[in-house]
């Protein structure tokens, strides 16, 4: 194994454990936006790891270009994505953990007319 | 490479059970999409992973296609849900 | 940047993307990628991002580098929590912040800085005349003004590195603005 396949290994490995890690933290925290932080984000991450060290293994430029335009388009739309979600969840009442301490969204109402004070839960 | 390659996938294979799973549990559509959402993200990384083992390209079209594809439906779901309520 | 280099951009951007797509770098992609990109901007002359007018490029490359360090660091614990074995107890919440708002490429680029950071999600944004409110949801909560600090932080490169220095002093003057939880918003009567 040469240097590189060292590097893209160790990169592939990370990558695979943060994709394993975000789908057990998806079956272990207890409301949709702590699985969001827990599943979706770290999954990215590792998704981006993956796509480097693939991008060290393919031989053809051609094709590290679309490893790395694959990686750019992903590292600009899951933060909108992620987004989407949260907000479409918050808006059709998803439940709020037991866990949770405080909603200022809450106080600030559906069309933000208020500017009342949070309200500790 | 074979061996590493190797452990990705099954790492993956770990990792897709675990969202079919979750996908499965009773919960909410929000819960429902981000379980989806995972699995595309495993699904993409065996395609990134496969052209490490391979060293050819052959499938990244497809990876490309998939993950924009992905993001079009998550988007989808996600203003069907606001309309919705749910 | 005028409207006429930031379209210009746009389609640079657009024919890189064509061209990676194909996998090849020949003069008919570009060629290609330059009538596809020409044909998307003529259809939709409002498409593309909302581009920063003033880019300081050392300011954005620290931007950069301090926003990866926090990803990092962030994905990190996030991921500990994940494989340690309770009992830990998650203490979420979700936390009004006020960041500058006259600059939409900045609040975009905030809100999707703290989105992509685990531990942190944009759920809501609301703009006002001199501001605009981020609703955040933390997964580690520890007090309104911890939260607010860490997006301070952010906050305080980007403006560095995507305002120009008179908008930037207007910036240092409204985010000591009272905060919404202080009860009143300027045009509004507490």
């Amino acid at each position: 194994m040469t240097v590189v396949d060292v590097v893209a290994s160790a990169l592939l490995l990370s990558g695979v454990a943060l994709s394993v890690i975000a789908a057990i933290g998806l079956n272990r925290f207890p409301d949709v936006f702590a699985r969001m932080h827990a599943a979706t984000k770290p999954a990215t991450l590792g998704l981006l790891l993956v796509l480097i060290g693939a991008a060290l293994r393919v031989a053809d430029s051609g094709d590290v270009a679309k490893l790395l335009l694959a990686g750019l388009l992903q590292f600009f739309t899951a933060p909108v994505g992620a987004h989407l979600v949260g907000r479409a969840a918050y808006r059709a009442g998803t439940e709020l953990s037991p866990d949770t301490s405080l909603d200022e969204l809450a106080a600030a109402g559906p069309d933000g007319g208020a500017s009342a004070p949070g309200t500790p839960r | 490479m074979e061996i590493v390659t190797s452990v990705c996938f099954g790492g993956l294979l770990v990792a897709a059970v675990l969202c079919l799973v979750r996908l499965v549990r009773p919960g909410s559509l929000a819960d429902r999409i981000v379980a989806l959402d995972s699995l595309l993200v495993v699904t993409v990384s065996g395609i990134a992973v496969l052209a490490a083992r391979t060293g050819t390209g052959a499938f990244l079209d497809v990876l490309v296609v998939t993950s924009l594809l992905g993001f079009l439906g998550t988007v989808t779901v996600a203003r069907y849900m606001e309309r919705r309520g749910a | 940047m005028s409207s006429v280099t930031s379209r210009l951009a746009f389609l640079t951007w657009l024919v890189v993307v064509w061209v990676a797509l194909w996998g090849d770098l020949s003069v008919a992609n570009v060629v290609g990628g330059l009538a596809a990109g020409a044909a998307v901007l003529l259809a939709f002359p409002h498409a593309g991002p909302r581009r920063p007018r003033y880019l300081d490029p050392v300011g954005a490359l620290r931007f950069l580098g301090y926003f990866l360090v926090q990803l990092v660091s962030a994905t990190a614990l996030v991921a500990w929590e994940v494989v340690t074995p309770r009992p830990w107890r998650l203490n979420e919440a979700v936390v009004a912040v006020r960041v500058f708002g006259a600059s939409d490429a900045v609040v975009t680029l905030l809100a999707n800085a703290i989105s992509l950071t685990p531990g942190t999600l944009t759920l809501e944004v609301r703009r006002d005349d001199v501001a605009a409110t981020l609703y955040v949801h933390v997964l580690h909560f520890r007090g309104v003004e911890q939260v607010r600090r860490d997006v301070e932080g952010l906050e305080a490169r980007a403006l560095r590195a995507f305002c120009a220095p008179p908008v930037l002093r207007d910036a240092v003057a409204t985010i000591h603005l009272p905060r919404p939880d202080a009860a009143a918003r300027p045009g509004e009567d507490a």
